[in-house]
């Protein structure tokens, strides 16, 4: 098994400290979320991973090993700050970046092309570059990601600036390689997005991992606060129960706030009682809504 | 280090540039002028053809036509001798048809009395005359020509034009490598910039260590550079060789040869610190003003190889070809003139080396700590302590 292992990273850049003890893990064949503001630390930690920037402390093991130069030569990665070489051949140029991890020439030759196609790049076999869309761009940059078969993958806002189109054809490619053992971390600020592809969250505020799992996980923890029932009955059926609270109400529909979460049986056999219960269960928040409440649970906590 | 990665990204600097146009119109441009410098010289001192002189001989004083073949073979000259009425030998003369005519009365008529001809047919009537008077004093010809073979002279010049030429190939080197160390330089700034600017670098850096990419760069803009200079001196030598402006291609070829090694250590050198300078900035308008040092430290060098190439057996310019780095132009402009003791082309060499493995380690710890920082300059001070591109074993 394929597994990068970070602990403990901790990180200063002068007196402002970027990160305070950053722990993650990515098993193979896993896709994991890395969510937080800007500053958090999302890069920071991907760079650390990458092997560009030296933690203060901590540990960056892939396989159980420390990184080093050979291992991180599997590691494929997408910047935040994108680049590529303006002025060279689409093909040419992810074929350089394949050949500079150690392939043979005709090989990253033939891998490069392939992968301009199936990411279904607009692009003439002699073009630049710089004569290509952002999202072609965005593209090749991801093929330059991914032309040695990297059995990591680490990407740092790799859905930045893409249209609808083009956030499905990357979410596609990831998949795949998901599905063919490829761990895979990025980070974004699409949520939705993050919640639609992702098997793991991690979410990161100020240097710190405020919450780590799968989205049930994440659910479970911190998920019963809102409980949302329908029962065909007069309104009025509530009124007795005790420490039970009516946060919203439309028509029969009405979500309930319970001091004991575990009262909710008893709440149940009130709404039977009452009429017939057309709906009743937890509500499932967003990761929108969990992320929102992991930051401010965070920030309670300094 | 692996050196396949170095050579990889040696290669992309060097193909990348000739798929430019810019590129090889720049380069067909500079050959053009060193063939059209060396070629030129040759219309304006053209006496390599033997010279033709027409002479009409209207009315010869006594053997002066053998004298004045005998004359022409002597000095190398053509002679074709007219027999002319003199009427007609003076018109033709007149009108530049014929070079210079004898007319009764021994009068010599010519166009200019300084014409070459004038002198070859005066020693010619001199020989004649002297043949006759030898013979008047019993002399037969044998004798007669056995007392005027005289061996010339042997001629030592003390201002030959050989000096003359070393002195010219000694200021064209240093000229040629002036211009070239500050053409590349900023090349290999241009490079670092443009890396940074189109943020490509990170990347790059995720794949290979600084130290690579630093050396690959070096040595890819090297190579071109190198060829680059090689093919000019050697397209000079021989269009130069061709058209016999030079006539000293043995000392012309060492010249290069030693140029080119020049060359090569004072690109390590500038061009290092050209690299480490350029990393430092994002943009690339920013480029020249942070090359400022570069292109300063290179003209004070220019200005002093310049002095010792004109005046090459002083002390001073046997000492500014042996300081590191000022040697790397000024050397080669010495070598032209000849009569260098190995012992100062070994001290040059050797100094020169120690300077670029320690510019080298400076420049690759400002490098590391400034490519990956985009946005405002990076102070130097700042470059040399601060954080820098992690080196994972």
């Amino acid at each position: 098994m394929d597994v990068l292992a970070i602990h403990d990273l901790h990180k200063a850049y002068g007196a402002k400290q970027a990160l305070a003890g950053v722990s993650l893990r990515v098993d193979a064949g896993e896709m994991v979320g890395f969510v937080g503001a800007n500053g958090a630390g999302k890069s920071t930690t991907m760079r650390i991973a990458m092997g560009l920037l030296a933690a203060d402390s901590g540990s960056v093991r892939w396989n159980g090993a420390p990184l080093t130069f050979a291992t991180r030569q599997r590691f494929g990665y997408m910047p935040e700050e994108r680049g590529l070489y303006p002025k060279m051949r689409v093909v040419e140029q992810v074929a350089y970046f394949g050949k500079l991890r150690g392939m043979p020439a005709a090989e990253s030759a033939a891998a490069a092309a392939k992968l301009i196609e199936q990411m279904d790049v607009v692009a003439g076999p002699r073009d630049h570059v710089q004569a290509l869309s952002l999202g072609n761009q965005q593209r090749v940059q991801l093929a330059a990601a991914l032309v040695h078969d990297p059995q990591l993958l680490i990407l740092d806002e790799p859905f930045s600036g893409l249209d609808p189109v083009g956030v499905d054809t990357m979410a596609d490619v990831l998949a795949q390689r998901r599905a063919t053992g490829t761990g895979v971390l990025f980070s974004s600020h699409q949520l939705e997005l993050v919640e639609r592809l992702c098997d793991r969250v991690v979410i990161i505020r100020s240097g710190r991992i405020v919450a780590d799992g799968t989205l049930a996980e994440l659910r479970q923890a911190g998920a019963r606060e809102a409980l949302e029932v329908t029962v065909l009955a007069d309104p009025s059926w509530t009124d007795g129960l005790r420490g039970v609270r009516v946060i919203e109400r439309e028509g029969n529909s009405i979500v309930l706030a319970l001091d004991d979460p575990n009262d909710d049986q008893a709440v149940l056999a009130a709404a039977i009682a009452a009429g017939r219960v057309e709906c009743f269960g937890w509500r499932q928040p967003s990761l929108a809504e969990l992320y929102r409440e992991a930051m401010s649970e965070a920030s309670e906590g300094e | 280090m692996s050196s396949g990665v170095v050579a990889l990204i040696a290669r992309r600097e060097i193909t990348s540039r000739l798929q430019q146009r810019g590129y090889r119109i720049g380069f067909g441009i500079a050959l053009l002028i060193a063939v059209v410098g060396c070629v030129l010289p040759s219309f304006f001192t053209g006496t390599s053809k033997a010279a033709t002189y027409d002479i009409a001989v209207a009315a010869d004083p006594g053997g002066l036509s053998g004298a004045l073949v005998a004359m022409g073979s002597a000095q190398g000259v053509h002679i074709k001798i007219h027999p002319a009425g003199a009427a007609e030998a003076r018109a033709k003369v007149k009108a530049g048809d014929w070079d210079a005519a004898v007319l009764p009365g021994n009068q010599l008529v010519a166009q200019h009395t300084s014409d070459g001809v004038v002198a070859v047919v005066q020693d010619a009537y001199r020989l004649a005359a002297t043949v006759k008077r030898l013979r008047a004093d019993g002399l037969n010809d044998q004798q007669a020509a056995a007392a005027l073979n005289v061996a010339p002279l042997p001629v030592t010049a003390t201002a030959s034009a050989d000096s003359t030429q070393r002195q010219a190939i000694a200021i064209i080197a240093v000229v040629v490598l002036f211009s070239q160390l500050i053409t590349f330089c900023t090349w290999v700034a241009m490079g670092v910039v443009e890396e940074k600017s189109s943020r490509v670098v990170e990347l790059v850096l995720s794949s290979v260590r600084p130290m690579q990419l630093l050396t690959g760069k070096l040595v890819g803009i090297g190579a071109l550079a190198a060829g680059q200079v090689l093919t000019l001196g050697a397209v000079a030598l021989g269009a130069a060789t061709a058209a016999k402006t030079l006539t000293l291609p043995a000392s012309g070829l060492l010249t290069v040869l030693v140029s080119f090694v020049g060359f090569v250590l004072g690109f390590a050198f500038f061009g290092a610190l050209a690299a480490a300078l350029g990393s430092t900035v994002s943009r690339q308008e920013e480029v020249s003003g942070v090359l400022a040092p570069v292109t300063l430290t290179l003209t004070v060098c220019y200005a002093a190889s310049f002095a010792a190439a004109t005046n090459p057996d002083s002390s001073f310019a046997r000492v500014l070809s042996i300081v590191p780095p000022i040697s790397s132009i000024a050397m080669p402009g010495r070598i032209a003139h000849g009569g260098v003791p190995v012992l100062d082309v070994v001290l040059a060499v050797v100094l020169l080396l120690v300077a670029v493995a320690g510019i080298i380690a400076v420049a690759a710890r400002v490098y590391r700590a400034s490519v990956l920082h985009s946005g405002t300059r990076v102070p130097l001070r700042r470059a040399w302590r601060g954080e820098a591109v992690a080196d994972i074993s």
